[in-house]
């Protein structure tokens, strides 16, 4: 019910998005901030870089459903589809200029207000450290999963992969994150995840 | 409390307490909505685009599933509602001419003479049907109703004819032809039969034309009887015998039952009356035939009897034409006395028998054996 409630809120908004209400944008844009900042900040490597790229999430956001060319009917999907791209640009762009690829990139929280949210969660260190050893996709899985809580719908559209795709990606994540914790942790047994 | 204590889940969901500085997340939507109302198009172009926005709406509603279901379900509804209401429409009827298209084409896509055949006969039956329903409807008025069981009974008669000649053009022997023939006499005679029954309780002036149609049902049922005859070998299997020969009996009663009728008709006009004569001369002729019918059936002679039942229903035909024709000029006479008609006139009537009584002649046989087969 909740889904479908947050569906039928993301198409009225999309409608006066294309409409170009300025005044939807920016209830898009408090809507969306804080979880595409999240989103973007666990996948790049400095609150900066995470800033600019959320920024340039709404804008492009605005572009593409003032274009009119597309039919658009998932504002949620569209929006991390966006956020996922100019994640993907931002590292196409360093590999250019050139430094080391996307996965092994070594994510760092290096702002100190972010480390002391991370620092403030019960071991939020251990799994911020844990997520960013997972590759790409296992990843993004899980963020977009448990931590932006998106159906596996969502999650489908914004992948580009069928839901059931999604399920096994999912179940690979989370065995792969259960290992790396256990490391973190030796006691802890994998299966309790 | 240790990692261990922890749902993975629950922690990870810990982790949306990330959030962005607030003085950066106040900066960029400033920044942002400026950059928004800096790009809005010109109100000519956001009208350009309402319209284009209403039809993205109407193709994303219409494209959903349950939309394209409940137009299909509705456009199946429709189509089943408004073909359902042309099958009881009546002639008159706005519907009742998709009705007649759809026999049509239905005819246009059944195969093989044989199942042309069967969906006529099936279509008469609902012209019986839709003359009953003719004859009942009360905001009709008479001289419309009158043209409409026209109509009905012409288009009867057709489909009735048609689906015999279909009979005709099978095979001559072979069991498909023999059990259609079979098929078609049974229920060319039933129509007909159901038809006499329906005419009896129907205003006179409607009498005739259907009159006309029982006996082109009748002389349908014969000649597909004849068919089925001459498409089997008769005696050697004794069902197919009985089968024969009971149909013929049914006829043999059949047209001496109209006999019958035809002789009390008789009665009512004058012994000295022309077509008095004349319609008793063709009576006991038709008696005839019949008797010899019956003689050719308990011989197992079929061909012979068929051809002497439709000999006796021709010679009947006839007189009841002869005995309708002098009534009503008897009638007519009656009338005429009555109002106070000059007795110049009716002298004149008397002592020339006139048209009528010529053209009743005319009807007369020199001899029986002229209608014999």
């Amino acid at each position: 019910m909740k889904g479908l409630v947050d569906k039928l809120r993301g198409q009225a908004l999309l409608e006066r998005l294309a409409a170009q209400d300025s005044e939807a944008f920016a209830e898009v844009y408090d809507l969306y901030v804080d979880r595409i900042f999240r989103y973007v900040v666990l996948k790049l490597p400095t609150q900066e870089d995470a800033e600019d790229v959320s920024s340039e999430v709404f804008k492009r956001l605005w572009q593409y459903v003032c274009d009119g060319t597309k039919v658009v009917d998932n504002l949620n999907a569209l929006i991390y589809q966006i956020a996922r791209n100019l994640v993907a640009d931002y590292y196409r762009n360093r590999e250019r200029k050139p430094t080391v690829s996307a996965d092994d990139f070594p994510i760092e929280i290096a702002d100190e207000r972010q480390l002391d949210v991370v620092r403030s969660i019960e071991h939020g260190i251990e799994l911020t450290q844990a997520i960013q050893q997972l590759p790409t996709d296992y990843r993004e899985v899980v963020v977009l999963r448990y931590i932006e809580d998106l159906s596996t719908d969502d999650i489908a559209q914004i992948m580009g992969r069928t839901k059931g795709a999604i399920r096994v990606l999912l179940h690979r994540a989370t065995q792969l994150l259960r290992q790396h914790l256990s490391h973190h942790d030796p006691a802890r047994p994998q299966s309790e995840v | 409390m240790t990692l261990r204590d922890h749902n993975l889940k629950y922690e990870l969901r810990r982790l949306q307490a990330i959030t962005p500085r607030p003085e950066w997340k106040a900066a960029a939507r400033q920044q942002l909505l400026m950059h928004v109302r800096a790009t809005q198009e010109p109100v000519a172009a956001g009208a350009r685009l309402r319209v284009h926005l209403f039809w993205h709406g109407v193709r994303r509603t219409v494209l959903q599933p349950a939309s394209l279901l409940l137009v299909m379900l509705g456009f199946t509804l429709s189509s089943s509602l408004l073909v359902n209401a042309a099958y009881y429409s009546l002639p008159g009827d706005r519907l009742y001419g998709l009705k007649i298209g759809l026999e049509s084409t239905q005819l246009a896509f059944a195969r093989g003479n044989a199942k042309q055949a069967e969906l006529q006969i099936t279509f008469a039956k609902h012209r019986l049907n839709e003359l009953a329903a003719i004859v009942a409807r009360p905001s009709t008025s008479p001289e419309v109703k009158q043209a409409q069981v026209a109509e009905t009974v012409l288009r009867l008669k057709d489909q009735v004819t048609s689906a015999q000649q279909q009979v005709r053009s099978l095979p001559e022997q072979g069991n498909s032809a023999f059990s259609l023939a079979l098929a078609v006499d049974s229920d060319a005679s039933e129509l007909a039969a159901s038809l006499n029954r329906r005419a009896k309780t129907m205003p006179p002036d409607f009498r005739a034309g259907i009159q006309e149609a029982v006996d082109s049902m009748e002389s349908t049922s014969l000649s597909a009887l004849a068919t089925a005859i001459s498409s089997t070998a008769t005696g050697t299997d004794p069902v197919v015998d009985n089968h024969l020969a009971d149909s013929l009996w049914d006829k043999v009663q059949g047209v001496q039952l109209r006999v019958e009728a035809a002789q009390q008709e008789a009665r009512m006009l004058p012994s000295g009356d022309p077509a008095h004569a004349a319609a008793t001369k063709l009576l006991v002729a038709a008696n005839t035939l019949l008797a010899e019918a019956s003689v050719a059936v308990q011989a197992g002679q079929f061909a012979v009897a068929v051809q002497a039942v439709a000999a006796a229903k021709d010679a009947v035909k006839t007189a009841d034409l002869a005995l309708a024709e002098a009534l009503a000029v008897s009638a007519n006479q009656e009338s005429e006395v009555e109002v106070g008609a000059t007795a110049t006139v009716t002298d004149q009537l008397l002592d020339a028998p006139g048209e009528t009584a010529t053209h009743t002649q005319s009807f007369i046989p020199e001899t029986t054996e002229e209608v014999l087969p």
